[in-house]
């Protein structure tokens, strides 16, 4: 079937009509209606606009997603007086940790280097609001207790005092955006149905173009400021709920520490773009008919951002370095959603792996056994 | 001694075709003369009673040259210019000895290539080569019409009983221990490298959150265009594939693939080697 000959659109149904060179009429293969040149100008038939190509599944073209975005830097500004802000950076990897004049630093918590300087504090944006911690630091040592209980393949010792002592209550840098994304979403969907009678089986595939166009509101995502921080640890600590969130005062400070945002809001719309694009295919492709299987699926969108606000979100953070490598372990401060890392031994992995290939040999065995062969 | 010349001389004679196969009777093609004149008449005897126990024809073809052909093609041109075999399909076997390149190949034809497939010409040239190896050319031959007899036998029983289990099935059994040995261990082995997989996986804990659903406004999702437009379809036919189950005996197989060859138009099978 010549699918570039699919130009109208079926007055009746819809349905793209094909034309049929022999009888010189529109064909809707759908309806099984039949129409004159005429009598479809007549009936004011929509002649089919956008370029897209409906194609069998083997001929179809790849899924694209293209984005563009313009943003509008719109952010609130904190009033919070900031000289009673005490900053230092960590010579060896060059974070910024603030803290108020009663708090000290005494180890980097980037890099658990023990010695951090003293330095003085700058930037341009100050903190809008801050989201005050609501757990504390038994409950993340509880916390980080429970994620390696029963990991069998954790190095030994791994769990020490020492090691606790060292989580530390971070209020890590958000830029939270607000952002709205305008689509233009098509994509093939496909039906399949099979039956048959004695000699043949049927299959019958029946092609669908769906288009969707609309845009898509979004609110509060948050995006860490943070050059230090693993972008996709922070994405895994979310949900934060927001909406408790206070305006920034200097006293949340005391007795946690602070980082300074090293990203702008500018630096992060790429990011959060990408962030959320899925979100906006997997939107558009949850409603409607459904299809066993959508393919050649071209999306465009369109997205924008009015409001930007600097935020504080409380984790508690703990690095820990094992054969050169540094492992996070994180918890929401305020929810007590735990994610993280945590360092696999070489020893016990092969340990492991030959403790269940023996078990499995075993039962193979017997079932084998029982089943006679 | 004479006997030997009478033997050369009709093989001189048949192969020049100036005489066609005389000897009709006689199953023993001592031309090497490798066997004593008892030993002939002992073997004349076992082909004889194959003949009449399981109408199947057993010759035996000794020589020094094979003017050329391959031990086999020998052994079937010889079959057939001799008119061996019986019946329609000249079912029988002709076991060829040529001294010249010390080799034996055991030739059949008509149901004697259904019943002696690959796998028991195998069994028995294992057996028979140990004889020739030795010298023991008689030994050999007496040999092979012992087994040929014996899985003539067999293959009646296979085609009587249908829970018959021939030796090739018990065969295939004993080497399914080996190879269920090795996907035991392939199967223990991927069980082991998913477990460890998962171990290492739940040390690791960084999953997204969201794919950005999560901070959808409540109504924040308008539809502008809202289409599911058909836009054509088209049916494919594919007949059924016919069973045609020609696999009468349920029991199980006889004994795996005959592999043939075509000399003269017709088919041979066998096998054999140097000895």
């Amino acid at each position: 079937m010549e699918n570039t000959a699919l130009t109208y659109l079926c007055p009746n149904c819809m349905a793209y009509l094909r034309f049929d060179g022999k009888e010189g009429n529109w064909v809707c293969d759908y309806c099984d209606g039949k129409f004159t040149m005429e009598e479809l100008e007549q009936r004011g038939a929509k002649i089919k606009e956008d370029d897209y190509q409906i194609l069998p599944r083997d001929q179809a073209e790849e899924d694209t997603t293209d984005v563009s975005y313009h943003y509008e830097e719109n952010i609130p500004q904190g009033e919070e007086d900031m000289s009673h802000i005490r900053a230092y950076t960590c010579p060896s990897c060059g974070g910024e940790i603030l803290t108020d004049d009663v708090t000290s630093a005494t180890f980097c918590v980037f890099c658990g280097n023990p010695t951090v300087l003293p330095t003085q504090f700058a930037g341009k944006y100050r903190p809008t609001a801050i989201l005050p911690f609501e757990t504390d630091k038994k409950d993340a040592q509880k916390a980080f207790l429970n994620l390696c209980r029963g990991k069998k393949l954790l190095p030994k010792g791994y769990t020490s005092e020492q090691r606790l002592e060292k989580i530390t209550g971070v209020y890590v840098p958000f830029w939270v955006f607000d952002c709205k994304a305008d689509f233009d979403y098509h994509a093939t969907g496909e039906n399949v149905t099979t039956w048959s009678d004695a000699r043949y089986i049927y299959t019958k595939t029946d092609l669908y173009h769906i288009h969707r166009a609309g845009d898509l509101e979004f609110e509060n995502i948050p995006l860490d400021a943070s050059e230090k921080m693993r972008d996709d640890l922070m994405d895994a600590l979310e949900p934060f709920r927001l909406d408790q969130a206070k305006p920034f005062d200097m006293s949340y400070l005391s007795g946690f520490l602070a980082e300074k945002y090293t990203y702008e809001p500018k630096d992060l719309y790429d990011r959060m773009t990408k962030r959320i694009t899925p979100g906006v295919e997997n939107k558009v492709a949850e409603g409607g008919r459904a299809y066993q299987r959508v393919y050649g699926v071209k999306c465009h969108t369109d997205f924008s951002s009015d409001r930007q606000v600097y935020m504080l979100l409380p984790v508690w953070m703990l690095i820990s370095k094992y054969e050169g490598k540094d492992y996070l372990f994180a918890m929401n401060g305020q929810t007590g959603k735990i994610v993280g890392e945590l360092p696999v031994s070489g020893s016990q992995t092969a340990k492991w792996f030959f403790i269940i290939f023996l078990i499995a040999f075993l039962i193979t065995g017997i079932i084998a056994f029982a089943l006679g062969i | 001694m004479k006997k030997k010349w009478i033997g050369i001389f009709t093989l001189l004679c048949m192969l020049l075709s100036f005489v066609p196969a005389f000897a009709e009777e006689g199953r023993v093609f001592d031309n090497a003369d490798l066997l004593t004149a008892e030993e002939e008449a002992e073997l004349q005897v076992l082909s004889e009673e194959i003949q009449q126990e399981w109408d199947m024809d057993l010759a035996y073809l000794t020589t020094n040259d094979t003017e050329g052909l391959s031990v086999r093609e020998y052994g079937a041109q010889f079959y057939m210019e001799k008119n061996l075999g019986i019946g329609e399909d000249y079912s029988g076997l002709i076991f060829v000895v040529d001294m010249g390149s010390r080799e034996a190949q055991i030739v059949t034809s008509g149901t004697a290539i259904d019943i002696f497939t690959d796998y028991y010409i195998e069994v028995i040239w294992d057996e028979v080569m140990g004889y020739l190896s030795d010298g023991d050319f008689y030994g050999g031959m007496v040999d092979l019409a012992d087994n040929v007899s014996y899985y003539c036998g067999e293959y009646q029983k296979y085609l009587e009983d249908p829970d018959y289990i021939s030796a090739y099935e018990q065969d295939q059994d004993v080497n399914v221990l080996p190879v269920f040995m090795g996907i035991a261990v392939l199967i223990s082995l991927a069980i082991a490298g998913i477990g460890v997989t998962i171990m290492r996986r739940s040390c690791d804990t960084i999953r997204p959150f969201t794919d950005g659903r999560a901070y959808l406004k409540g109504n924040g999702y308008h539809l502008r265009v809202n289409q599911d437009i058909f836009a054509n379809t088209h049916t494919t036919m594919m007949p059924i594939p016919k069973n045609d189950d020609t696999n009468h005996h349920s029991g199980g197989s006889w004994g795996g693939p005959s592999s043939t060859f075509s000399s003269g138009g017709r088919s041979f099978g066998g096998g054999g080697g140097k000895f």
